[in-house]
């Protein structure tokens, strides 16, 4: 195992995809902050709203550096050298998976770093609380390490790359477009005041049931989703309106224990050709 | 080039590629007649075909991006455009048919979608309620905008020998420019005058004051935000699945000169490439 990891590592540190993400993350956030300081020219914005955006662009970066970089192993046989020198197929699959997650993490880190380096200088430190602040960013890094093990399961058990690579940056794309439909489903209120009318018309008045508005066992399987999707903890931590920010983490354990579980299932009986 | 399209269309009609997202496309629009209808149902709101015909428009871009670099990718990992040359055809015409058959899949994928939003959707919500001229310039810019995307597309796959890396750059590409759509979007539709409300002691609306709105885009900086979101077919998705355009025929010079501008580079670059 610390032979695979290393070995990953070491692949890692000549990797020019790696190095490149890396670079976008730290441009990206360097954006963000800059971004975010020339809005505060005409009104306050605390340095919030760009710090927790990582989530949403390291989910993105990481959709398409993990099928890529690993889906070489496939291309490239190296799964079958592994095997053949006497590698577990489960050793095998965790030790991409830990480089996998070792990668998004730093990728946030880097992401913040920059976010901080620029940003406090320019407006000022994070309005939130120091430890609500820190359980952000740890349930945040928790998502972000259940979206990987989601990722590493279809990268190690599809071998074309290109399939992998594709079904992962629509697959992401698609969930976090999901996810923000089921976060406005669940925030939009019971009552309005108001009614809409047969054109689909908003008309100002007395207070009326908002037909948006879910109810019923529609609402607990959106709340379910709400909490236990990857993309829609992302969403929330990214607008830091993670209400469950407490429970969420376990829930993302309880993902990645899952997916691993499945992901090296189907590995241990993948045909390696 | 007739020997080239053959190939092209046998190698379609096998294709699981192919007919799995023909089968997407022919779900999606019968998914979307459904879901209007449960909202008639459920909410009273009057609902016509209007509202979910032109949808491909939005999703053309999303379904053409896997699409066109997964299936002219594997030409390039398994030597077939090598064969092809090798053989006498022309770099230029491998080009310009693996275009032209990309555009006819997309075609079918929106063939397919229309036909499910007739089958499913006229029975459920009525049929269209727009002019003929306007369905006629709405379908029309549709499918120049597909030839865009297309291009774009096609430019990306066959000048790229890895087809992950194709897949990648053009998904990407795709979910930017639709981004980067909706921001414009965003920034033209801001209005004019913003209404100042104050607010008496009974909650009652007392004076409503128009005040100039600060993220209103004037002058030259509106001219390059319409132009861009004119010009990019993200922009032009938005505005012919909302049936929301002024100009069809702007729209459509734009489309066709963003075709032929990737078309040019794309075949140049072809025309240069090492094939290895």
């Amino acid at each position: 195992m610390r032979n695979l990891l290393a070995a990953n590592f070491l692949r890692l540190r000549k990797s020019a995809l790696f190095w490149g993400v890396l670079a976008f993350c730290l441009g990206t956030g360097a954006l963000m902050a800059l971004q975010l300081y020339q809005m505060n020219q005409y009104e306050y914005f605390p340095l919030d709203g760009a710090f927790f955006t990582y989530p949403i662009f390291v989910c993105i970066i990481i959709a398409v550096f993990i099928p890529l970089f690993f889906g070489a192993e496939h291309s490239g046989h190296a799964i079958r050298s592994k095997v053949a020198a006497g590698h577990p197929r489960a050793a095998i699959y965790a030790a991409n998976l830990l480089t996998g997650t070792a990668v998004s993490l730093l990728l946030c880190a880097a992401y913040m770093a920059v976010v901080a380096a620029i940003g406090i200088p320019l407006v000022g430190p994070v309005s939130m609380a120091l430890g609500q602040a820190a359980l952000m960013v740890l349930g945040s890094l928790a998502a972000v390490a259940a979206l990987c093990a989601l990722l590493t399961l279809v990268a190690a058990n599809c071998e074309r790359t290109s399939v992998s690579a594709a079904a992962c940056v629509l697959g992401v794309f698609l969930l976090l477009i999901a996810s923000i439909y089921i976060r406005s489903r669940l925030l939009a209120p019971e009552y309005l005041n108001g009614s809409w009318n047969a054109a689909g018309e908003y008309v100002p008045g007395l207070p009326t049931p908002n037909p948006q508005y879910l109810g019923g066992p529609q609402r607990a399987v959106f709340e379910v989703l709400n909490v236990f999707l990857p993309t829609c903890q992302i969403v929330q931590y990214a607008s830091q309106q993670g209400q469950d920010a407490g429970w969420m983490p376990l829930y993302s354990l309880l993902v990645i224990l899952l997916s691993t579980a499945a992901g090296i299932a189907l590995f241990r009986r993948k045909d390696l050709k | 080039m007739t020997k080239l399209l053959g190939a092209n269309f046998l190698r379609l009609k096998k294709s699981a590629l192919f007919w799995g997202t023909l089968a997407l496309s022919f779900g999606f629009g019968a998914f979307m007649c459904v879901t209007r209808f449960r909202e008639h149902l459920d909410y009273g709101f009057a609902v016509s075909l209007d509202s979910v015909f032109f949808g491909f428009a939005m999703v053309a871009g999303i379904v053409t991006a896997p699409f066109i670099p997964l299936f002219f990718g594997t030409e390039h990992s398994d030597g077939a455009i090598r064969n092809k040359l090798t053989v006498g055809h022309s770099r230029i015409a491998v080009y310009f048919a693996n275009l032209i058959t990309s555009f006819a899949a997309a075609v079918a994928f929106f063939a397919a979608y229309l036909l499910a939003c007739a089958a499913v959707g006229i029975p459920l919500i009525g049929a269209l309620d727009l002019p003929a001229s306007a369905t006629a310039a709405a379908l029309g810019g549709s499918l120049v905008m597909t030839a865009a995307f297309c291009a774009i597309f096609t430019c990306a796959t066959m000048n790229c020998s890895k087809k992950a890396v194709s897949a990648v750059v053009c998904l990407l590409g795709v979910f930017t420019l639709l981004l980067a759509a909706v921001y414009l979007n965003g920034r033209l539709d801001a209005p004019e005058f913003i209404t100042g409300y104050e607010m008496s002691i009974n909650g009652q609306v007392v004076n409503a004051k128009p005040e100039p709105n600060p993220a209103y885009l004037t002058g030259m900086k509106r001219e390059v935000c319409q132009f861009l979101y004119d010009l990019l077919p993200t922009g032009q998705s938005i505005q012919y699945s909302n049936v929301n355009f002024t100009d069809p025929v702007r729209l459509m010079e734009l489309a066709a000169a963003v075709c032929a501008a990737f078309t040019g580079a794309g075949a140049m670059l072809f025309w240069r490439k090492d094939l290895k």
